[in-house]
């Protein structure tokens, strides 16, 4: 895998006709991407293990048998991952921002600095997890990229902005 | 002796002409004081007297009567004779007085008197006299002073009444918006400072990962470029 910075406009390949919203900074790093991380994970990890004590204390006063227990391990297994990738995907594809990103003021949009769908939400959700799997080498091409894109970025055709400031919505131009 | 008077006039006839005509000339007088009375109680006279009032000739007279200053002269005589007292007294000692201020009240000439003078500059020269004058500031430092102040502010702390109120203010919707404003103020501020601290991480961290690659800088914004 080579880190060398696309200079090419990628996003302008994909003008689209609209105006769209443009950050007033730059693209946003491995640091500020991090730490939104580490509160969106802290999010999740709370609502988790206070869902997860909720469900324990009410089945607590029932007796099951084991067989039943593991069942439900597996079953609330299940469900911290279906949260955990509805919080990201859920935030990508409606404002952009999941709670860690709103705090550092940054977004997640498209090349063209357009909204995410669904799909591509999902697709960049399954990469930051490719990305992490090898000691989440798949992170450091945001240190080198010109956009600041990860592997995921790449994969998923997504950029990191920043939200603050004022913004005014601009025309993708061609290039 | 006889007087000189009685060789000139035996009789007493020049007193008795004198006295004639004293009583005919008081008659005389009667009957024209009455036929003027009867004269002035006609319609014709009233007639008489209003046109001359509507007549260009009384306002004459009017412009003569001010500039003569007879008006004042009048007025004075009335005021000096205590004829104003007078008429005074016995139109408070009617019901007028009470009467006129249940019109004022009813007509809303208080409300409009109130409006005036809290609207216009007088009532502001008036505090403002008062608030400058040197015995005003003695006066409010004797209160300041006085026992009675410390007194009656440990009563109101001391009342339920006054928490009741102070809690019903932090209670109300205008404190409590106030309140989480100023917190997400600060959390946002705190956030920004974060913010600005990770994005020199950020660009930190990249130059240090350019001198290790030996490459240049590379830097864009999504705005910069096309």
């Amino acid at each position: 895998m080579t880190f060398a910075a696309p200079r090419a406009p990628v996003h302008a390949q994909v003008a689209p006709a609209a105006p769209v919203e443009a950050p007033a900074a730059g693209y946003v790093g491995l640091v500020t991407r991090a730490l939104a991380f580490a509160v969106d994970a802290a999010i999740i990890n709370v609502v988790a293990v206070l869902s997860t004590a909720a469900v324990g204390l009410a089945l607590s006063v029932l007796s099951l048998p084991d067989d039943l227990t593991d069942v439900l391990v597996v079953l609330g297994g299940g469900c911290y991952v279906l949260w955990s990738v509805g919080y990201f995907v859920g935030f990508w594809s409606t404002t952009g921002q999941t709670p860690g990103g709103r705090v550092f003021r940054f977004r997640v949009c498209t090349a063209a600095l357009g909204p995410l769908r669904l799909h591509r939400a999902v697709l960049r959700f399954a990469a930051l997890m490719l990305a992490a799997l090898p000691l989440f080498a798949g992170l450091l091409p945001i240190l080198v990229d010109a956009r600041r894109r990860g592997l995921h970025d790449m994969l998923a055709g997504t950029v990191v902005v920043d939200a603050g400031g004022d913004r005014e919505p601009v025309s993708a131009r061609a290039p | 002796m006889p007087s000189a008077r009685s060789f000139i006039d035996p009789f007493g006839a020049v007193r008795i002409s004198r006295r004639l005509a004293r009583s005919t000339a008081a008659a005389t007088g009667d009957a024209a004081i009455a036929g003027l009375a009867a004269v002035v109680e006609t319609e014709l006279a009233a007639r008489a007297v209003r046109a001359l009032v509507e007549c260009p000739l009384g306002d004459v007279a009017a412009h003569a009567a001010v500039r003569s200053g007879l008006v004042e002269r009048v007025a004075g005589e009335i005021l000096d004779a205590g004829a104003v007292e007078r008429i005074a007294d016995r139109a408070l000692a009617t019901p007028l007085p009470q009467h006129v201020a249940d019109r004022l009240l009813a007509d809303g000439v208080a409300e409009q008197i109130a409006e005036r003078v809290l609207s216009g500059p007088e009532l502001d020269r008036l505090v403002a006299r008062v608030l400058e004058d040197p015995a005003m500031a003695r006066v409010v430092a004797q209160v300041l002073d006085s026992r009675l102040l410390d007194e009656s502010v440990a009563r109101v702390l001391a009342s339920e009444e006054l928490w009741r109120v102070v809690e019903e203010i932090a209670r109300s919707p205008a404190v409590t918006s106030a309140i989480s404003q100023q917190g997400a103020g600060f959390a946002d501020q705190v956030a920004g400072e974060v913010g600005v601290s990770s994005r020199r991480a950020d660009a930190w961290l990249e130059r240090a990962a350019h001198r290790m690659l030996h490459r240049p800088p590379a830097a864009a914004t999504p705005t910069g470029g096309p």
